[in-house]
Parts: C-alpha cells; sequence; structure tokens
C-alpha cells in the first residue's frame, strides 16, 4: 500500500469519526425533543439493540432481507437469460417488466396483503418484486453485450446450449449482473424497511416507526443509526464477495490497462 | 492530488452536516409560520369532525376575528405535531392521545380548543345505542368466536397504528371486561385492508373508525365494543394544538382562532345536517354514509380534567411510563 492509499483510507475513516464527535459535542446540552443528545441516543441503541430486540426484531428484518435477495436474484437471473436468449420471450415480456418496475414497491403493499396476508410472506413478496428488477434488467444487459467474438467460438466448436450459457455467457455478462444485484441489494433494504410499515409491528424499521409516532425521539434515532450500519456493513460484506467472485475481471482489467 | 480532494470533499462535508445540525439544535421557532398575526398556518388529517373548520371558514368565523386560516392536510397527528412544534405549522389537529404521549416526551404544546368529542351525557346515551354516540367500533369476524372484549386475549387484532387511539381504547375495553390486554396480538393495518383481512379472517377483529365501522357491519362483521366512549367518557378528544412559542409570539391570531373554532363549533352542532354535508365534502365519503354514522360533536371547551382522566388512564394501561399532569395552564383560554 503506498502512502496516498495509506491516507484516503485515514481519511475515509477519520472523517466519520469527526462527525460523530462533533455531533454528541454539539447535542450534548439539546433540550429539543425531537434532536435529543447523542449521548442519549447511544444509550437507548444499547438498551434496545444489544441484544433486547436483537432476536425479536433484528433477525427477522434481516432474515427477510436476505431471503428475499438471494430469491430476487435468482429470479432475476432466471428471468433475464430467458429473456435475453430467447427473442419470443423478450418481445412478449419486456413491455409487461417495463411497466411493472415503474410502480412504486411500496404502492404495491396493500394488494400483497390481500393476496398473501400479512405476514413475513408479504414482507418477503414485496422485497423480491422490487428487487428483482434491478438484477434482471442488468442481466439482459450483460447477455446481449457478450462479444460476438466470444459466441462465435462458441459456435466453431459447437458447445452445447447449456454450455454455451454456463462456459461462455455466464462468465462474461457476470460483471454486469454483479453490479445489478448490488443495486437489487439497495432496493431491497428499502423495501424491507417500508414493508414493516403494516402487519405486525415486528422488525427494525416498525420499531423505528413506531418511536417517531410516539415521539421518543432517541429510540427513533437508535433505530436510524441500526438501520444505517446494517446498510453500510451488508454493502461492505457485499463488496468482499464482488470482489472475490470477480477477481478474475478485476486483474483482466488492470492488465488491459496496464497494457 | 486525489487524496487533498477527498480530504476537502470531507472538510466541506463535515463543515455542511455541522451547519444543519446547529440548525436543528437552535430554538424552534425560526420556522416559516411565524411572521404576520394574521395569517395561521392549520394542519388537519382529513375527517368528518373538520366540518368544524371548514365551516369556520365558509360561515366566515375566522374573517369575523380579523384571521386567515391556510389548513393543510399532514399525514398523522405524529407529523402534525412534529410541523407544529418547529413552526412550519401554527396549529395542528392531535387526538389527545398523540398529544398527551408529545408532552410526556417534554414536547412544549398548548391546547387551543376542542375539535370533536363526546357530549357529557355520551355513556348514558351508549345505552341506547352505541354506534350512534362512538364512531370508532371493535369489530369481530364472522367465524372468529369473539362475542366480548375479553374473548380477545391471544387474538389477532387489527389497528390503524400501534400505540394510539383504537389501540389504547380498545385495551381499555378488554382490561375493563376482565381480560389482559398484553395477551393481544396487534397488527398494523390500513382500514382498507383491515376490513378485507376480516372477511378472510386473517385477523380476529378489527379497530375501526367511521365510515369503515358501517362497511365492517355491511360485510357481517359482529359489532363488540364503542371502545371510545368507554375510554373517554365525556368532553374533548379531538384537539387544536400549538407549540408554546407560537401561542407567545401569535397571542392575538391564536386567541381569535380559539373564538372562531368556538363559534363554529356552537354552529355545527345546532345545524347538524349542514355540517353533515360539510363533512361529507372533506371526507369525499357519500352523504348517506355519513348520515349512518355516530352522530360528531364539537364541544364548545376544554376541559383539563377530561384530559387528565385520559392521561391517568394512559398510565394505568402501561402506555405512559407515568401521567402527564394537565392544568388549566396547559389549556389556552380566550380573553
Amino acid at each position: 500500500m503506498n502512502t496516498r492509499k495509506i491516507i484516503s483510507v485515514a481519511v475515509g475513516v477519520l472523517v466519520p469519526i469527526a462527525l460523530l464527535a462533533w455531533w454528541y459535542l454539539a447535542s450534548a446540552g439539546s433540550l429539543n425533543p425531537f434532536f435529543p443528545p447523542l449521548r442519549d441516543i447511544v444509550v437507548r441503541f444499547k438498551e434496545l439493540w444489544l441484544f433486547d430486540h436483537f432476536a425479536t426484531d433484528v433477525l427477522p428484518s434481516l432474515g427477510n432481507l436476505f431471503v428475499g435477495f438471494a430469491i430476487a436474484v435468482i429470479l432475476g437471473v432466471a428471468l433475464g437469460f430467458a429473456m435475453a436468449t430467447v427473442p419470443v420471450l423478450n418481445a412478449m415480456l419486456s413491455p409487461v417488466v417495463q411497466f411493472l418496475r415503474g410502480i412504486p414497491p411500496v404502492a404495491l403493499i396493500p394488494i400483497l396483503i390481500t393476496l398473501v396476508g400479512f405476514g413475513n410472506e408479504m414482507r418477503v413478496a414485496s422485497i423480491v418484486i422490487a428487487a428483482m428488477f434491478p438484477t434482471m434488467l442488468s442481466t439482459i444487459d450483460g447477455i446481449r453485450s457478450v462479444e460476438p467474438g466470444l459466441k462465435d467460438v462458441g459456435a466453431v466448436y459447437r458447445f452445447s446450449r447449456g454450455d454455451r450459457l454456463l462456459r461462455v455467457y455466464l462468465p462474461s455478462s457476470l460483471p454486469q449482473i454483479v453490479s445489478g444485484m448490488q443495486v437489487s441489494l439497495q432496493v431491497a433494504f428499502i423495501v424491507m424497511i417500508a414493508s414493516e410499515m403494516l402487519g405486525s409491528s415486528q422488525g427494525i424499521g416498525a420499531m423505528t416507526l413506531l418511536a417517531q409516532q410516539s415521539f421518543m425521539s432517541a429510540d427513533m434515532w437508535a433505530g436510524i443509526l441500526l438501520l444505517g450500519l446494517i446498510g453500510f456493513l451488508t454493502n461492505i460484506l457485499f463488496d468482499l464477495v464482488k470482489n472475490r467472485v470477480l477477481s478474475w475481471y478485476v486483474s483482466s482489467k488492470r492488465l488491459e490497462r496496464a497494457a | 492530488m486525489r487524496t487533498r480532494q477527498i480530504a476537502a470533499a470531507g472538510a466541506a462535508l463535515a463543515a455542511a452536516a455541522a451547519l444543519t445540525l446547529s440548525a436543528c439544535g437552535a430554538p424552534a421557532d425560526s420556522g416559516s409560520a411565524s411572521g404576520d398575526q394574521k395569517t395561521l398556518k392549520v394542519g388537519i388529517i382529513g375527517i368528518g369532525s373538520d366540518a368544524g373548520i371548514t365551516l369556520a371558514q365558509q360561515k366566515g368565523f375566522f374573517e369575523k376575528q380579523g384571521i386567515t386560516v391556510e389548513t393543510t392536510v399532514v399525514a398523522n397527528p405524529a407529523a402534525g405535531i412534529a410541523a407544529a412544534q418547529s413552526g412550519q405549522l401554527d396549529i395542528t389537529y392531535a387526538p389527545s392521545i398523540p398529544y398527551l404521549n408529545a408532552r410526556s416526551q417534554k414536547v412544549p404544546l398548548k391546547v387551543l380548543a376542542a375539535a370533536d368529542g363526546y357530549r357529557d351525557n355520551a355513556v348514558a346515551e351508549t345505552a341506547k345505542d352505541a354506534t350512534a354516540v362512538d364512531d370508532t367500533g371493535l369489530y369481530a369476524g364472522k367465524d372468529s368466536g369473539i362475542t366480548r372484549p375479553k374473548d380477545l386475549e391471544g387474538k389477532k387484532v387489527s389497528v390503524p397504528a400501534r400505540k394510539a387511539q383504537l389501540e389504547v381504547t380498545i385495551a381499555n375495553a378488554v382490561k375493563q371486561d376482565g381480560g389482559d390486554p398484553a395477551k393481544i396480538n396487534w397488527m398494523v393495518l390500513d382500514p382498507n385492508s383491515a376490513l378485507q383481512s376480516l372477511e378472510q379472517g386473517r385477523v380476529d377483529a378489527s379497530g375501526l373508525v367511521a365510515p369503515f365501522t358501517i362497511k365492517a357491519k355491511e360485510s357481517g362483521a359482529k359489532f363488540i365494543a364503542s371502545p371510545g366512549v368507554e375510554f373517554f367518557e365525556k368532553g374533548a378528544v379531538g384537539l387544536w394544538i400549538a407549540g408554546d412559542s407560537t401561542v407567545q409570539k401569535k397571542s392575538a391570531g391564536v386567541q381569535s382562532f380559539i373564538k372562531a373554532i368556538y363559534e363554529a363549533n356552537a354552529y355545527a352542532n345546532e345545524n347538524y345536517d349542514e355540517a353533515q354535508k360539510v363533512a361529507a365534502e372533506v371526507t369525499k365519503v357519500p352523504l348517506e354514509t355519513v348520515k349512518q354514522t355516530a352522530m360528531t360533536y364539537w364541544p364548545t371547551e376544554v376541559r383539563a380534567a377530561d384530559l387528565q382522566r385520559a392521561s391517568d388512564k394512559l398510565a394505568a394501561l402501561g402506555y405512559l411510563p407515568e401521567a402527564v399532569k394537565i392544568d388549566d395552564a396547559d389549556v389556552v383560554t380566550a380573553q
């Protein structure tokens, strides 16, 4: 690691710390009920999330997030593949997909409640519906942009259809699929919170909303902090996995640049 | 070069955050609603009792007092209270329960006037026909087997919002009936989803507000109780409230508002047919449906004792850590 990189990492770490310290000091004497001192927020954070409500509220929310995200990715990749490789399917589904992805997922929640009730199924279903589209569209784009040369080689060597999909199309469209998945993850996170507005008041989003409506500002800020933290950590986790899976791509790009 | 840019961006961000935060920390009177005394921004939530304030506008009661009132629909009472406290609104509608919740969290608020409530003889009237007095109702599904509030133990009950009026009043009804409200499995559902879930049996009972009470009855749900009147008994329930700083800074405007609202409330009670028509317009509910619902009553005073009773009950049910003390100083009276 060169010095420049070390400095940039240090700045990245220090700025949030400085901001938090500043928040802590500036809010210390706050009497405004909507902006309590950070000290109170941290106390409530500890009382609520470590670990009183961890099993009852944090885990169910995270469970819905990951199950919903996983199903969304599988469906998105499968449908994306099908639409990109079967022109008839694409012609049939494309308008519907464009129509559906325009609807804000939150608007679908009341309909989902009538269809599947208001349990976890509804929450997972709303995450799947919303998070599927980014992955699906990036899969379609990824496969369409596979280099014609690669396709030709596959054809010349008479790869079977399955081989062509798995060994040619999938690897070369993977970078785009993964960046679609990253967008899907963010969408899934937003819908996870929104889906907790109705139904049983269980989950981080539900608790934060309830705290807001009962004017328990410290609890509300503690919930917001936790949501931010989870969003941040899931993104880091995703990046780690991505760099692992796409290491060949990253190094080939580096070679390309060096050449 | 790049690091310097990052550092600069970081510094800019910190400065921006500092500005925002210090703005937040400043006293809450810098909002846009302050300014001239004669124009008041008022938050309403679009319910039938808004007929009172609407009549005050239509009949020129505000004009007579020399003020202009601009109404804005707010999403829910909590949002309205936050806006009133920060000065985005001068006055907002809030039922007494969110008001007491906010007070218990030390939000500085004053009660200006009554927006809706129950007559002093409401409890006696309930014996004859509860649904004619109380616009809230507890309805059980056809096949739920629920016949009385106590049966709600261990059942799924939907309410429009957690820890708000319907939940609190239903919990009160269950406790009065000898049951344990802590055993109820509360669900948050919007009224339409609640009606559907009640029919499908996904919830066992629902706390509903008119006109959805009428629709529940039509779909065959069983009426179990009128939790609202049981809890509040009498006096103001819906309130017009304002932040302490607004009451101080716009005291003349606030006084005029109170006088005009009470004139409108008295007018609405006396001209009930006209008030119902206005209620139908405000809520966009057919007039025939409005006529089937409970009679709205617009009280012409707020008694601290009525609010104190609600506060004590909230604390007894465990919804407040301790009862909020309400006295005459919390209610602004017109001079």
